[in-house]
């Protein structure tokens, strides 16, 4: 058959067979979005705008209801149905439905979410996945507006940004890798890290990265997060404050205020609306942060965050894997809810936003 | 040199020179262009690359050296890290082709499909795109924890309601099509949003004399839209590069721990996970790997990704 060649190149192991596999399928779908667009030209005279836009339209929207819409759902369902049950120690013959003590699938009474709120690993996750959201992105965001501020205009004005930007380039795994290094606990096989080190220097004793555990742990990650977002709130400030007006600044020469005043009360004020964006974005990408926590392996030492339990238990579920037990599968779905929930304050602001754009009444 | 508007909006003939400044705020203004200023915020921006020059000190130094002392005396140098992990069993390299190929697809798929997207949101008037937009606004927000387990099952068993098969498995588990059929899913709100904005920007008029000429749709869209948004394509190009290069969450969920198709910020977490013990001194080489084609992209194409950023947070 012609689809098992492309089957075969899909399950290529040589980087040869790989790439040719990226080029085949870009090359596919360029065809099929050529098709798209011939049909859209030859589109029939009555309803025509409304089809043209429809068929504009599919392609994203296809993709969207697959990879967010549907799963959306999905997710949803399986954080409200009970588990698969299946009988241990069987053989599945003469097929898997043999095993099966229990199908699942039914309304369970919230029996995951009430795991998710009682169960004390959870309950920790949560905790110090709120101490990222409420630290990190006012953190961030005071430091970057007050750099943006101080170097604008300034000579080496870029070479400063760039250089506080380029952590954000860097993957969270990266940073994590640096950050481990940095933080490095002496020992008889490991040099001390830098922070260690220049905390010896002022008689302080050494972090204890990442045994010390619990709060303590989260900030020290928390400073990682922030080494990484402060460029971001840096760049996107410094445009908001670059485009202030200078009449506002002669206004209030005017009224005789100082520096520091001028920026309090006129150029914060005017740029608020981007501050909130910042924030916003900021707190969203802290909500969801994984990365950090899994590499340093920081669930192990009582660091976890909503994000990472998420993926431990989903990873206890077996679904690609093969063997596992079908109740984590249902537990990370409640545990993803759980994180969307906390993201629901930030959807309504965007929806917001959306129709203020759009100019909708 | 800048145009400002006056007070009751009318533009000055010719730009003006800037005067000495006799306000507070310019006096200071001034003073901050003063190199003790400047020092300062250099020292802040070098405190700030520290710890990415540690790592890649640390990188250079043999496993002797990375245990007894810190990286800044440069002792115990050695180009060995380097060696075994581009060769041998450490070998990261093919994982680093994973990545790449990872990349292309993933950032050229949301880059077409948005921008047939975005076209029809700004330029063709149908009732409910408005809430169409708002929808796709908002599914920015949505985190991928929510997303990609399902996505996951879809590649590997395709799409059921029922017990009706909608969508027949894609024969993809197991393969690098999985991860960036994923992430092509996962960019397209905000590549939408990007596209968005920048078409919104266009001129109604251009569009409209292409009209009145007999252009239909379809080739408005090719021939005079794509070529326009240009720099947009450019921007999210640079942010998708970057943000799919960078994940793991996604690829390590995709992957499903295979190495053959991991990805190498997947396989960088596997490596800091396995060896606590041997191997330790390959990390920071390892690390600096990853990090590396990213850090070049963006020190090369800073301008344009900067550019998408704004374009995407600012606006909208």
């Amino acid at each position: 058959m012609s689809v098992h060649w492309l089957y075969e190149l899909a399950h290529s192991g040589t980087t040869i067979g790989k790439l040719t596999f990226a080029v085949v399928m870009v090359v596919l779908f360029l065809a099929v979005i050529g098709l798209l667009l011939f049909v859209i030209d030859r589109a029939p005279k009555t309803g025509r705008e409304r089809i043209q836009a429809f068929l504009f339209l599919l392609p994203a929207v296809l993709l969207l209801a697959i990879g967010l819409i549907g799963p959306i759902i999905r997710t949803l369902i399986s954080s409200l149905t009970s588990e698969e049950v299946d009988k241990q120690g069987c053989v599945p013959i003469p097929s898997p439905a043999a095993c099966i003590a229990d199908p699942g699938g039914k309304w369970n009474n919230f029996a995951h979410f009430r795991w998710a709120l009682t169960d004390h690993d959870a309950l920790q996750a949560l905790w110090h996945t709120l101490l990222w959201t409420l630290i990190a992105p006012t953190a961030a965001t005071l430091i970057g507006l007050a750099y943006a501020y101080a170097i604008d205009k300034m000579r080496g004005e870029t070479l400063a940004k760039s250089l506080i930007f380029l952590p954000f380039a860097i993957s969270f795994v990266g940073a994590a890798v640096i950050w481990n290094l940095m933080y490095k606990q002496p020992s008889q096989n490991a040099a001390s890290g830098l922070v260690n080190v220049v905390l010896n220097w002022f008689g302080l004793g050494p972090l204890n990265f990442p045994t010390t555990g619990g709060v303590r742990l989260t900030l020290l990650m928390i400073v990682v997060m922030i080494w990484i977002q402060v460029g971001f709130a840096t760049v996107i400030l410094s445009a908001a404050i670059k485009s202030v007006p200078n009449e506002l600044s002669e206004a209030a020469k005017i009224d005789g205020a100082t520096a520091g005043q001028a920026f309090r009360r006129v150029v914060v004020p005017t740029i608020r609306p981007t501050i909130i964006v910042v924030v916003v974005l900021i707190s969203v990408a802290t909500l969801k942060v994984f990365d950090l926590i899994r590499t340093f392996g920081a669930d192990q030492y009582n660091g976890d965050t909503l994000a990472n339990l998420m993926y431990t238990q989903f990873r206890t579920s077996g679904i690609s894997a093969g063997a596992g037990s079908p109740l984590g599968e249902h537990r990370s779905s409640a545990l993803a809810m759980e994180i969307f929930v906390l993201l629901i304050p930030f959807i309504v602001y965007q929806v917001r936003q959306g129709i203020k754009a759009r100019g909708i009444r | 040199m800048t145009v400002t508007v006056g007070p009751t909006g009318q533009t000055p003939a010719a730009p003006t020179e800037r005067p000495l400044p006799t306000t507070a705020v310019g006096r200071v203004r001034r003073r901050m262009t003063n190199p003790v200023a400047s020092s300062i915020a250099i020292a802040v921006g070098i405190l700030w690359t520290i710890p990415t020059a540690g790592l890649l000190v640390q990188s250079f130094r043999g496993k002797h050296g990375q245990d007894t002392s810190g990286w800044w005396t440069f002792s115990d140098l050695t180009l060995d890290n380097y060696r075994r992990v581009t060769s041998g069993t450490a070998n990261i390299l093919p994982n680093i082709v994973n990545s790449i190929v990872i990349v292309i697809p993933a950032a050229l798929i949301p880059i077409v499909v948005a921008a047939m997207a975005s076209y029809a949101l700004v330029w063709i008037d149908f009732r409910g795109r408005d809430w169409i937009f708002i929808a796709i606004f908002a599914l920015q927000i949505v985190p991928l924890q929510v997303a990609v387990v399902p996505v996951l099952r879809f590649v590997v068993s395709g799409a059921h309601i029922g017990g009706v098969t909608i969508f027949p498995p894609t024969g993809l588990n197991g393969t690098v099509g999985a991860i960036w059929l994923a992430h092509a899913c996962f960019a397209l709100p905000l590549a939408i949003l990007l596209m968005h904005n920048f078409m919104s920007d266009i001129p109604r008029d251009l569009l409209e004399a292409a009209r009145i000429d007999g252009a239909s749709h379809g080739q408005i869209f090719r021939q005079i839209m794509l070529p326009l948004v240009a720099p947009a394509i450019a921007a999210f190009a640079i942010f998708q590069f970057l943000w799919v290069w960078n994940d793991l969450f996604v690829g390590i969920v995709m992957s499903g721990g295979n190495a053959d198709i991991s990805p190498i910020t997947v396989a960088v977490s596997l490596l800091i996970g396995s060896t606590s013990g041997a191997g330790a001194e390959l990390i920071p080489a390892a690390g600096f790997l990853s990090i590396l084609i990213p850090l070049l992209v963006f020190i090369a194409l800073q301008r344009y990704f900067v550019r998408g950023l704004l374009a995407g947070s600012v606006k909208g």
